[in-house]
């Protein structure tokens, strides 16, 4: 019996052995591709590179804009989600706990926001930020961001604080502490794991968002990933130059990623199971 | 929805109170609102405005033309085909993530060794951008160069290449084989949220009774995964709607039309051919979708939650 | 109450401060003409922008060298490069970039009349047209001073190829080209590479066909077509599209078409992966950097009746100036300028043999030219050759709807790998024409 047992775990972990490997391959491939020269790579494309060669990430880091680009997508990620953690879960708050008929109103109004696909609104949002004046600058990506996360985001929040038992806030208020001190003070700090899920689902779709930033934004604004697309089109012969790029690109990701790993799973299944 | 306990009616003393607490609701919910009516609720209206217009997007100018771009969109051939390619693409995306990402679900709670190392190299996918991604499944795809082509060709099986991009037989078939190895892991998560939930005492009681894993897996994990495969199916189609980087970085919408899909002309219509308002028209089609789908999800889970 | 009041409006504050922080770096450049030149007080200091398209390395490379040697002898002047490479078509780009209000001050113009009719672009001043040989008009006003003159597009071949299949002299009529590509692949080789993975790339078989059946005979087809006097589905342009066709059913193009980039195809030719290439000369930069021992040469390809058709009329492409800078006398200034920097003799055949381009000036410029370039010419000059343009190129009435290309390269994709064309394609092409004209008229 035993030993059937144990026969099952190896065909298991193989299984999960090939499996892992196949699904790691294309970032692996673009790893070792970035320390290979063109050559190299349309020779002998699955080879290990034969020594390091690093002249590619040389020339992006002084050639092109990528270090600019970098810093764009770190302004872009961490000053929406800054400014979406400051307004969305005091909105959430605010309707959970008022429950009178107009905030059930406004949880649907906010709710409604989900169904409606970015490519809907995208025609008109432009038009609508080249009339403010604010199209073309990085302000208007970020209220983008923001509004369009207020939906999602209430929704998390508020089945989040309804969770929170009521009777803590009583107190506060007994001990004279104004609103926004009990929310801030006291209600914020409990709902750190929606707020952590908040910040990796939010922040991955802003860093790697694609469409929007490069329609809407001036030549030296671009993001990572605007950044590395054009370069494809640009160097799409030289295949040593788009890995760097490419690697580059996902090394923050997966640095962020071993760094934070709890949070994330957690964030993804507390988004996916509420939302 | 909200419960109408609320430490307003707990500790509540006067009118004034009862105002005070109002103001601060409002203040709190005010710069959401603002944000969002100004910049999703507004211009929503205003494409379903200028899905009637002949609008070029560079012009000052914009004129109404009735229904003219909602009846040239129903005799278009295009947006028919790109509408075929969108469905075809979310079925497959649907069923094969779902299988996919249940597979590795099982296998991750169940595997003895580095249970947390294959979660995470399952998952990571889902952390990259399409656009890079799209373009390194581009070279490992490509013709003359490409990693599967090499492999082919080392072992002797050059007849055996296929320029998988620029086949349509093959080219929807690319897109939606990067587009489950990026998106299965995220599933995944939640099917083993959904595995993590089941009580392993279900499980040992089968067992005691002499059930197989097959019919343990039949009848005590499945019908239990019900709610997580909800919650799965649904984002997997939304998603599937939505699908955009890996078409725009992978085929362009090509070879000719095989791979356009309904977001992808809206796009390509509006910005590329000057043609915003006929754009907008065709973005239409895709609310009504995502509507749809969303609506439907509501109500089922709605269900469950009274069956719960 | 007062205390949340100023609290919540103070958070708003922040919140717009970190707003308006992260706002736009447009002005930035501005900024630095102040820090520049203190010892020439009498030169003003003056800044525009520039926008050029980068398809070509070569060409890119030769714009950049041209800005940096006027900025360098014009220390007053800074100019401010906006182009950048990218797979976006440069119609594209510069619409992006109209949108975001960085619509280039000097600028290389494709589409003239789009822009021209959106107000965008003002009339060339006298002093580039008097630099100029011959620039055409469109509504009888002069708008570009043509960079250089049309690139014909020919067969680029590899001698090796050629000598190992047994081909010896260049084909005198459309059958012996054909010839060529058989004996080519009977000697195991592909003959043909093809960009097909960037859309503009069709653009050079399609429109040699289009301009050998249609154009050289008719240069006003277009407006015919869209007066409804001809269609799509007449003899010529089926023949043009069935002879196009029959490059790939019959197997002389490459089998990953589709999935080769127009940059890849100097990689193809010199790798021995096909034996030719049918593009321009700005390929010659390329083909050398990939391999300098590679030797190759360099032919027009006849049409069915044995004349030689190349698109090399004067087209209406070329630098323009922005309706805004046109207004700014200091800047107006300062681009005339560099156009005049730009066309001077030392500067401008530098220009020419980098990118191995045709001169457009009054002025005769003479470099020397690789025997490859030297072929081009030759056939550029001769008076037999016949001119005219690709179909976007045309202007006035002429004017192809723009958006029709693009589409119909697609469609030309859709029946290539659906293996069989038919004149019901044709159809589609027509119904798209009439579509788009009526839909530009519809926007106006």
């Amino acid at each position: 019996m035993d030993k059937a047992k144990f026969r099952i775990e190896i065909i298991m972990f193989i299984a999960a052995v090939i499996l892992a490997v196949l699904f790691f391959f294309p970032v692996f491939f673009s790893i070792i591709s970035a320390f290979k020269t063109n050559g190299e790579i349309l020779k002998n494309a699955i080879a290990f590179p034969s020594k390091l060669y690093l002249d590619s990430f040389k020339y992006l880091l002084t050639e092109t804009d990528f270090p600019r680009a970098m810093l764009n997508s770190l302004i872009l990620t961490v000053v929406s989600i800054a400014c979406m953690i400051a307004i969305i879960p005091m909105a959430a708050y605010a309707i959970e706990r008022t429950g009178k008929k107009w905030t059930s109103y406004v949880y649907v109004y906010f709710l409604a926001g989900m169904m409606i696909p970015f490519q809907v609104y995208m025609i008109p949002l432009f038009k609508e930020m080249k009339t403010i004046g604010l199209y073309g600058t990085l302000t208007a990506p970020i209220l983008i961001y923001i509004s369009g996360s207020v939906g999602m985001g209430v929704l998390l929040y508020t089945s989040f604080i309804k969770g929170i038992p009521v009777e803590i806030e009583e107190a506060a208020a007994i001990d004279g502490c104004s609103r926004v001190r009990t929310f801030w003070q006291i209600v914020f700090p409990l709902l750190g794991p929606c707020t952590a899920s908040m910040v990796v689902l939010q922040g991955l779709g802003i860093w790697n968002d694609f469409l929007m930033p490069s329609l809407i934004l001036h030549s030296d604004q671009k993001t990572l990933i605007v950044e590395v697309f054009k370069f494809v089109g640009e160097l799409a012969s030289r295949w040593d130059l788009v890995f760097a790029g490419t690697t580059m690109s996902i090394v923050p990701v997966l640095v962020a990623f071993i760094a934070l790993q709890k949070y994330f799973v957690k964030g993804i299944a507390a988004g996916a199971t509420k939302g | 929805m909200a419960n109408a306990e609320t430490i307003h009616a707990a500790s509540s003393k006067g009118l004034s109170r009862k105002k005070k607490w109002f103001s601060y609701s409002v203040l709190f919910i005010l710069p959401s609102f603002i944000l969002y009516t100004l910049f999703v609720i507004y211009p929503t209206l205003n494409s379903i405005n200028l899905s009637f217009t002949s609008w070029d997007g560079v012009s000052d100018k914009i004129h109404y033309i009735g229904l003219d771009n909602f009846v040239e969109m129903f005799h278009s051939e295009r947006v028919y085909n790109a509408l075929k390619n969108t469905l075809i693409l979310s079925v497959s995306l649907v069923v094969l993530e779902n299988v996919v990402a249940l597979l590795l679900a099982v296998l991750v709670d169940q595997v003895r060794w580095f249970k947390s190392l294959f979660r995470s190299v399952f998952y990571f996918p889902v952390l990259l951008s399409g656009i890079v991604m799209g373009f390194v499944w581009t070279i490992i795809f490509n013709f003359n160069f490409g990693v599967i082509s090499q492999l082919l060709d080392r072992m002797g099986l050059g007849d055996w290449k296929i320029d998988w991009l620029g086949d349509p037989n093959y080219a929807l078939l690319a897109i939606i084989i990067t587009t489950v190895w990026k998106g299965s892991g995220y599933y995944m998560i939640i099917y083993l949220a959904g595995l993590q939930g089941i009580p392993p005492e279900l499980n040992e009681a089968a067992s005691i009774d002499g059930a197989n894993s097959w019919q343990k897996f039949r009848h005590i994990t499945f019908p239990l995964l019900a709610g997580a495969m909800t919650v799965s199916v649904m984002l997997s189609m939304i998603g599937a709607l939505k699908i955009f980087d890996q078409i725009a970085v992978m085929t362009d919408g090509g070879p000719g039309f095989a791979t356009e899909t309904l977001t992808y002309i809206v796009y390509k219509v509006g910005f590329g051919e000057l043609r915003q308002g006929y754009g907008t028209a065709m973005s239409m089609v895709l609310f009504v979708l995502i509507l749809i789908v969303s609506l439907i999800q509501i109500k089922l889970l709605k269900k469950r939650e009274v069956q719960m | 109450m007062k205390k949340t009041v100023a609290l919540s409006i103070s958070s708003v504050l922040a919140l717009s401060l970190i707003l308006s922080a992260c706002g736009s770096s447009k002005d930035s450049t501005t900024d630095t003409n102040a820090s520049t030149a203190s010892n020439e007080p009498a030169k003003k200091e003056v800044s525009f922008s520039i926008g050029y398209a980068t398809g070509d390395p070569a060409t890119k490379q030769a714009m950049a060298d041209a800005v940096a040697a006027f900025t360098k002898a014009n220390p007053n002047i800074k100019i401010n490069d906006l182009s950048e490479g990218g797979s976006m078509a440069y119609l594209d780009w510069l619409k992006t970039k109209e949108a975001v209000g960085e619509f280039p001050d000097l600028v290389e113009m494709r589409d003239t009349q789009l822009f021209a009719e959106a107000g965008k672009i003002a009339e060339a001043p006298q002093a580039w047209l008097d630099l100029l040989a011959d620039a055409p008009t469109f509504n009888d006003k002069h708008y570009t001073a043509p960079i250089v003159g049309t690139f014909p597009q020919g067969i680029i071949y590899s001698k090796k190829a050629y000598e190992n299949a047994g081909v010896t002299a260049e084909p005198k009529t459309y059958d012996e080209f054909l010839a060529i590509q058989e004996k080519l692949k009977a000697s195991g080789i592909t003959p043909l590479t093809f960009g097909g993975k960037d859309i503009f790339h069709w653009g050079f078989w399609i429109n040699k066909f289009f301009m050998d059946d249609m154009f050289a005979d008719d240069p006003n087809w277009n407006s015919k077509r869209t007066k409804g006097e001809v269609s799509f589905t007449d003899a010529a342009p089926l023949q043009a599209m069935t002879d196009f066709t029959d490059l790939f059913t019959k197997g002389y193009i490459e089998k990953g078409w589709a999935s080769t980039a127009d940059n890849q195809t100097a990689s193809m030719l010199v790798t021995g992966k096909a034996a030719q290439l049918f593009s321009g000369p700005w390929m010659f930069a390329q083909i050398t950097q990939a391999d300098p021992s590679f030797d190759y040469g360099w032919y027009p390809v006849p049409d069915r009746k044995g004349r030689i058709v190349v698109n090399g009329a004067n087209s209406l492409q070329g630098w323009a100036i922005s309706t805004a800078a046109n207004q700014d006398a200091d800047k107006q200034a300062a681009i005339t300028e560099f156009v005049k920097f730009f066309f001077s003799k030392e500067q401008y055949t530098k220009f020419l043999q980098a990118v191995n381009g045709i001169p457009t000036t009054k002025e005769t410029i003479t470099y020397e030219a690789s025997p490859q370039m030297a072929r081009v010419l030759e056939v550029m000059n001769d008076p037999n050759t016949i001119k005219t343009l690709m179909i976007n190129s045309f202007w006035g009435e002429d004017q192809m709807p723009t958006q029709w290309r693009n589409w119909f390269y697609k469609l030309a994709q859709e029946w290539l790998t659906k293996g069989s064309f038919s004149s019901d394609y044709m159809k589609k092409a027509d119904a798209e024409w009439d579509a788009n004209v009526k839909a530009n008229a519809a926007a106006k």
